[in-house]
């Protein structure tokens, strides 16, 4: 399991006292210190993996936002479909009003299954299953 | 429209946040649940929170103000406005959560180590949310003054000083209770009336709009001018008049208005007859706005459009990421994956409400078209139900539609101000607690409470876009840098945060000042995410790459925290904590 050697996550806020430039805690204290950020001197190549494995999901996923969507401006402008015409065609209104929203959707969800699986993986075999 | 229903409507809404707000305050004790309300908001409560803190007064009401002036083009800001949460979603969501910082600052501090760049982006956070809680204000005095007739900027101060009060004395517990209530709020107050205003449309043997740059009265139109206007009029048009003309006085009676500009005084009542080709505003040459974002397609308009809808989408897509009050909400989720479903459900929520507003947008340029002539086309939602449906059901859709828009700048401009007091407080004022919270909570709502006054009317979507815009070109990169690349240094994300978001907020504010109002310089200013955001990127990598010696001693440390699962805090089943 990776994550045992992790420092607990705390809330960090501005506070004027922090000299050494670690987040401090905060100002009810209801948590406990962090661990000296000593206790990971290297890179982990575990977090290193997953970093790369989350960056790719990342990216697969904006390129499946961004190249349709991206290109859809120019191809509205260059098919004589929009452009200026009094009537805009309903096959416009529905490219632009309706369509983009479930997309962006499924794009979601597919990135989330996605992430948690890698995290999943990650932890060294033991699968957290959620229900 | 019927003023006593309106009144109420808004009425309603606003004491059911304040009673909403007062029911938070009773379970918010600790400053921690002063500020992220002790992080104990399930997935599902925080998305309906986030969608109700984001659906601002510009996804009310102006999407459906630009799309009745412009036309499908402006179909790009909902999709932004969406997509932006995917962006933030795959890059931002769980690292963010993971890094356990209350604000952007704080990221910026826990992640560089350093105070100068929590310093700067204190600054920004602050520029962003007084940015966007302008248009805020303005949508707010322009439902209270189609309302009540009161001065737009009363209805800017009421708003002011209920979320003074709804945010100083709650806190972000109470507010998550109003976000989730008022997005639902919202969305009931578009569903309803727009089932009711596409009947009326098909009893009406459903017409389609034309989008040329000469929209026309589909209905015999009472038009009721409030401020001097000049016209210009291109076919000579028959109209009935009480008021004055070309300086004129007439009462009731019926006048020719020949080709050519003319003159129509304050409080002048115009009806125009059916068919006929409304008549657009002159630009005046002393407006402090660059009015000309509410025009139908001008020639100039459409060779820079191309440019316009990817300076749009770009500032959108890349900007929602950096917004102070929707980062703040991410605070609240239990632990990185809740942030990560929180968004997907948010993704769900927004496109919901984002499939109903084009149709108030078509349904304006029909009905509604005299808009375009007084330039109030933000208020095309709101008097819509009156003018397709009128009488007593019209006018109680009307009040609920008024009730939403409430809704909108009202959670919007909750959220915004909670953040910038956060900053103000934490950053800008001696951290002592929650006494100074409260200070902060008035500097951040009186700051553009006073703007919203002063500065002349922008549509408030692309109002908003602006802060979109700086918002992207400062905290996408260095979010996006500072959880994906370890290479990064304070001086870098400095020089990035200042390069990008300063280019983009110099370029903002000229454009609000009104510097150049129109042609290619007008279109770059306006829309400066095209080439700003490149700049902070490439600024945050270069200077990076420079000061190589100068990465933050815990960095793989801070990196380990962000992209590593939580350790299961509360007994779950499974070997997951071994």
């Amino acid at each position: 399991m990776g994550a045992e050697s992790v420092p607990r996550r705390e809330v960090v806020t501005g506070r004027e006292e922090t000299v050494t430039g670690r987040p401090p805690r905060p100002f009810g204290g209801t948590t406990a210190a962090r661990p000296e950020p000593s206790s990971h001197p290297r890179p982990d190549p575990r977090l290193r993996r997953l970093m790369r494995r989350q960056l790719r999901a990342a990216l697969i996923a904006t390129a499946l936002l961004a190249l349709p969507l991206g290109l859809l401006p120019v191809l509205l402008r260059t098919l004589p479909l929009a452009g200026a015409a009094p009537r805009v065609p309903p096959a416009v209104w529905l490219l632009l009003g309706v369509a983009p929203y479930p997309a962006l959707l499924a794009i979601g969800a597919w990135y989330v299954r996605r992430a948690e699986r890698n995290e999943t993986d990650t932890a060294a075999g033991a699968p957290a299953e959620r229900p | 429209m019927n003023q006593t229903y309106g009144i109420v409507g808004v009425t309603a809404v606003i004491l059911a946040t304040v009673l909403v707000g007062a029911l938070g305050l009773r379970v918010s004790r600790t400053t921690s649940d002063f500020y992220v309300a002790s992080r104990t908001v399930a997935p599902h409560l925080n998305a309906f929170a986030v969608s109700g803190e984001y659906l601002s007064a510009a996804s009310f009401l102006g999407v459906a103000g630009l799309v009745l002036a412009q036309g499908a083009d402006m179909l790009w800001l909902p999709i932004g406005y969406t997509a932006g949460f995917l962006v933030l979603l795959l890059f931002v969501a769980a690292p963010l959560r993971r890094s356990g910082a209350y604000t952007l600052p704080d990221f910026a501090e826990a992640r560089l180590e350093s105070r100068a760049v929590r310093r700067v982006a204190g600054v920004l956070v602050v520029g962003i949310g007084w940015l966007y809680l302008l248009p805020q204000l303005r949508g707010a005095g322009l439902t209270l003054r189609l309302l009540t007739g009161a001065p737009g900027w009363l209805g800017g101060l009421v708003v002011a000083a209920v979320v003074t009060v709804a945010v100083a004395a709650g806190g972000m517990r109470s507010v998550t209770f109003v976000q989730a209530f008022q997005y639902w709020l919202k969305l009931t107050a578009l569903l309803v009336p727009v089932v009711f205003l596409l009947l009326a449309w098909r009893a009406d043997h459903a017409p389609a709009p034309a989008w040329d740059d000469r929209p026309v009265f589909h209905r015999a139109t009472e038009v009721r001018v409030d401020r001097p206007l000049t016209l210009t009029v291109r076919e000579p048009v028959r109209v009935t008049v009480s008021g004055t003309v070309d300086g004129r006085p007439a009462h009731g009676t019926s006048l020719r208005l020949g080709e050519g500009r003319h003159r129509i005084g304050a409080d002048t009542t115009v009806r125009f007859p059916a068919g006929a080709h409304v008549p657009l505003p002159d630009r005046a040459p002393d407006r402090t706005a660059p009015s000309s974002w509410a025009e139908p397609l001008s020639p100039d308009r459409e060779r820079h459009s191309l440019y316009a809808t990817y300076g749009r989408i770009l500032a959108t897509f890349l900007g929602t990421m950096g917004l102070p009050h929707v980062v703040v909400r991410f605070y609240t989720n239990p632990d990185g994956r809740a942030a990560r479903r929180t968004t997907v459900s948010v993704l769900g929520l927004l496109g919901a409400f984002y499939l109903l507003v084009p149709l108030y947008g078509v349904l304006g340029r029909l009905y509604a078209p005299d808009l375009l002539l007084t330039g109030d086309t933000d208020a095309a939602v709101l008097v819509l139900p009156q003018r397709l449906i009128g009488g007593v059901a019209g006018d109680l859709l009307g009040a609920l539609v008024a009730g939403g828009a409430c809704a909108a700048f009202l959670s919007t401009a909750c959220g915004l101000t909670m953040s910038v007091a956060g900053v103000l407080g934490q950053d800008v004022l001696p951290g002592l607690g929650i006494r100074h919270f409260r200070l902060a909570t008035l500097a951040a709502i009186a700051v553009p409470a006073a703007a919203a006054a002063v500065v002349g009317d922008l549509p408030v979507a692309d109002a908003v876009g602006l802060a979109f815009a700086v918002s992207a070109s400062s905290f996408c990169p260095l979010l996006v840098l500072g959880i994906w690349w370890r290479g990064l240094t304070p001086p870098g994300a400095t020089a990035g945060l200042l390069l990008g978001g300063g280019s983009a907020l110099t370029a903002v504010t000229a454009t609000i000042a009104g510097g150049a109002r129109s042609g290619r310089l007008h279109t770059l200013l306006a829309w400066p995410a095209v080439w700003s955001v490149p700049v902070g990127f490439a600024a945050m990598v270069l200077i990076s790459l420079a000061t190589r010696d100068r990465v933050p001693p815990g960095t793989a440390t801070t990196m380990a925290r962000l992209h590593l699962p939580e350790p299961t805090p509360t007994p779950r089943p499974g070997p997951a904590t071994t």
